[in-house]
């Protein structure tokens, strides 16, 4: 169905005269001018010839977000609209639903519900699979526009079409929309040691961090062992947040450094604060889930020798992006950056390299204790503790082995 | 660097004053100011971006990008990929036979080719690819999707498809060679059947011999034909044209119409028809798209034909590749294809005047058992030859049976003799 016709409208014929000179050197590079020229030419040639109705701000929306994309895979265009959704989000007035969802067959799977929230309490379940938004058919919708519809005014509602295995109907669940707040960090007493979870770098990981040490601290008194710092699975997020969570157990030196493509424009971000485990070992956990903002603090810490690193080799994202408001427009999402551990390595591609490679497990007792039987005579079911989390059980001998060692060199 | 220009605040001013009386300027205003944010995050990336970035494929992926917000048809080609396509000459279904296009953001199959890997699994037009060996489709373009369908003969994909009201599937098979479908023919009795997969370059010929052929095995007794584009998802455009013009006599086939005068064309059937009037009756289904949906829109409008089936794919558009200088190629869609009485072939496709559903017939007639010797008592033992039996009833109930469409086609083609028969006694 493709014809092809050689004439051209009254409209390229401005950009043949301009094309024309350099036709005859067709090996040199076209300058900066003629491609924004050849740019111009091909709006033209559309909004002239194109058979349907042409938007013009979507035209140069697409093209933008294209030339962006083409980078690398964190650069992008987000138009006026998702711009200001995602500022509306992050300013707490919109609302969501509170699950974890991937894309799944081209339906939306729930990876799980998170506690406590308006999901949960509906009754939505890990392995759901939705089907409908409101009625909307999810088949077709990128991951990311389903979300955005499950997202809306605080106390608003959504039905949710809920396929489930063993159910044979589909069910309709409605659910009010609620303020969820990431909680960025996560902590309890694990034997002796503070363990301290980071899910992502918010802005209120450095307070988290802070808060959570000063209570596990306080709980452990002088039985206080070391730190585990969990960053498995955590994409990363803002840079300043994951120098602070460094500067939290450095005393001095440097964070990271990032350098833009000018070689000149190299900035250093140094750590400036009191350790807030006093030199207590710290033992940092980390997967191919780790990545940027994570990497640095594990590189970071690596390069200092003051934690031991556990786990296997983190995601390797090594760029840095900045948020550029384009007006009324939307913003693009540039990476400007690369950077670099204290001692100089990139991240990027490679990762960090755990001290200790620990693969993740499942664990099972060889010779399984004998069941107890109660004085009913009957079989005494244990209280489910859930798997065993063996890297993290690996982190904890690790820390205790550690500990004692640093006590013994202390007593002497 | 996150400084906001001068340019975009004065941009911003502009924008406001849209909403002024003064329309047609305003209009070249947003035109510039769209222009303007577009030279802004040209400049930006190239004095920002972590890496040097040539000119050429900043421009090149925002060009192309402008061009897939279109359609998936509109695209740019470097000069390079424009003579790997002119070199080209079969267009290749190597892989799964699949036609495809984009809807919605994922893969949707127009058609399954005669023969290919796709057809023997029974995909349907309509059915949506969303994952590619588990790579979502969402965010390909058409020829990233296509990319990945086609491959070597002899490697596997899994496709996960979706089919309105069904589960999602896999679809697991192997590539092959798939060989462009030829036309085929048969009779039976006093009527033709002439099955067209695909319009290709010698498609006109083939159909006039394949006519030529039908008269004269069947010589003066022949009543009519069938004519089975189901599953055609088009091809060459002159070929259809001139196919349909084989068979009509002088009237109107189809027209283009565009912004431009040179997208507003019209096409019209030579005079004589090589079947001289006699009955057609034309098989179009969800799969007939493009090109011969062209045939199909002609053939109703001027009443050369009966359609039978099921409504077509609706995909109607002609694309103008325009040179632009040494840079390359624009292929943009420059017009829609519409129908003698004027109905857009880009939109809901063409419906037929019968509408007959791919159906399994299952004969109400009570099938008793056939009574044989062995089953009288005290009939002398045979030797048995049991076991072969059931496997051969599985495999039979796997056959979808009978073309309960084509069966209906011939039936209609027998009544519309008939009525030709009556028609000519009076």
């Amino acid at each position: 169905m493709i014809m092809i016709k050689a004439a051209l409208s009254s409209a390229i014929v401005a950009v043949w005269l301009v094309a024309a000179p350099t036709s005859a050197g067709a090996a040199d590079p076209k300058s900066t001018y003629q491609q924004l020229n050849l740019f111009g030419d091909v709006f033209e040639l559309i909004r002239a010839r194109y058979v349907g109705e042409v938007n013009e701000l979507r035209l140069v929306n697409s093209a933008i977000d294209s030339m962006l994309t083409s980078l690398d895979p964190h650069s992008s265009f987000m138009d006026a609209e998702t711009y200001g959704a995602m500022q509306e989000r992050t300013s707490g007035e919109f609302g969501g639903l509170g699950i974890e969802v991937r894309m799944d067959e081209g339906f939306v799977l729930v990876v799980r519900p998170m506690p406590d929230t308006p999901a949960e309490r509906a009754g939505v379940e890990a392995g759901d699979h939705i089907t409908h938004l409101d009625g909307n058919d999810v088949i077709g919708m990128a991951l990311s526009d389903a979300v955005d519809l499950m997202r809306g005014k605080v106390n608003s509602t959504i039905e949710l079409t809920v396929e489930r295995e063993g159910v044979d109907d589909p069910m309709t669940i409605t659910v009010t929309r609620a303020v969820i707040r990431m909680a960025s960090v996560r902590y309890r007493v694990e034997g002796n040691a503070a363990y301290i979870l980071i899910t992502s770098f918010s802005e209120q990981t450095e307070s988290g961090i802070k808060r959570a040490m000063a209570e596990l601290r306080d709980e452990l008194g002088d039985n206080f062992e070391g730190v585990i710092l969990d960053l498995r699975g955590n994409p990363g997020g803002l840079l300043g947040q994951s120098v602070a969570a460094t500067e939290a157990f450095l005393d001095r030196g440097e964070v990271v450094g990032t350098r833009a493509r000018d070689p000149s424009r190299v900035q250093r971000y140094t750590a400036r604060r009191g350790d807030l485990a006093d030199g207590k070992p710290i033992i940092v956990l980390i997967n191919g889930g780790s990545a940027s903002a994570s990497e640095i603090v594990a590189g970071a810490l690596q390069d200092h020798q003051r934690a031991l690193i556990v786990g296997t080799q983190s995601f390797g994202k090594g760029s840095v992006q900045t948020i550029m408001p384009m007006g009324v427009y939307g913003a693009m999402r540039l990476t400007t950056s690369r950077y670099y551990t204290p001692s100089g390595r990139s991240i990027q591609g490679t990762g960090i390299t755990p001290d200790v490679v620990v693969e993740q497990a499942q664990i099972e007792p060889l010779f399984p204790k004998p069941p107890e039987i109660g004085p009913d005579g009957q079989e005494i079911v244990p209280f489910d503790t859930g798997p065993i989390d063996y890297q993290l059980s690996r982190a904890l001998d690790l820390l205790h082995a550690m500990a004692v060692f640093q006590g013994g060199l202390a007593a002497n | 660097m996150q400084v906001i220009r001068k340019t975009l605040t004065a941009g911003v001013a502009a924008l406001a004053l849209l909403a002024t009386p003064a329309f047609g300027q305003a209009t070249e205003q947003k035109t510039y100011e769209v222009l303007n944010l577009f030279g802004d995050a040209f400049d930006r990336v190239r004095s920002a971006y972590v890496e040097e970035v040539s000119d050429e494929a900043l421009i090149g992926a925002a060009i192309s990008g402008m061009l897939a917000a279109l359609d998936p048809l509109s695209r740019f080609y470097t000069p390079d990929q424009y003579a790997a396509l002119q070199s080209q000459s079969i267009r290749s279904y190597d892989g799964l036979g699949l036609e495809v296009t984009m809807d919605g953001g994922v893969a949707m199959i127009i058609s399954a080719i005669d023969g290919g890997p796709g057809n023997r699994l029974g995909l349907m037009p309509g059915d949506l690819i969303v994952e590619i060996n588990t790579t979502p489709v969402y965010g390909m373009t058409l020829d990233q999707t296509i990319a990945g369908l086609i491959g070597i003969p002899g490697t596997m994909v899994d496709l996960t498809m979706v089919r309105p009201g069904t589960d999602p599937f896999l679809a697991s098979m192997v590539r092959e060679f798939v060989a462009v479908p030829e036309i085929s023919f048969s009779t039976q009795e006093t009527t033709g059947y002439v099955r067209i997969p695909l319009f290709t370059d010698t498609s006109a010929s083939v159909v006039s011999d394949t006519i030529a052929a039908i008269r004269q095995n069947l010589g003066d007794g022949l009543e009519g034909i069938v004519l089975d584009l189901r599953n055609n998802p088009g091809g060459s455009f002159d070929q259809a044209v001139e196919v349909a013009s084989l068979l009509m006599d002088g009237s109107k086939i189809v027209s283009s119409r565009g912004n431009s005068d040179e997208d507003n064309q019209n096409w019209v059937a030579d005079a004589g028809d090589l079947l001289d009037g006699l009955p057609i009756v034309l098989l179009v289904n969800g799969g007939t798209a493009a090109a011969a949906e062209i045939v199909a829109g002609a053939f109703k409008d001027s009443r050369r034909a009966i359609l039978l089936g099921e409504n077509t794919f609706g995909k109607g558009s002609a694309q103008t590749i325009i040179p632009m200088g040494d840079f390359g190629f624009v292929q943009l869609t420059t017009s829609h294809y519409y129908t003698p009485d004027g109905v857009s072939i880009d939109d809901a496709g063409i419906a037929p005047e019968i509408v007959v559903e791919p159906s399994l017939v299952i004969l109400q007639t009570r099938n008793f058992p056939r009574r044989t010797e062995a089953d009288l008592r005290g009939a002398l033992d045979v030797p048995e030859e049991g076991a072969d039996e059931a496997v051969e009833e599985i495999v039979a109930a796997e056959d979808p049976g009978p073309d309960y469409q084509l069966a209906r086609a011939f039936d209609l083609l027998q009544a519309l003799a008939l009525l030709n028969k009556q028609a000519a006694a009076n």
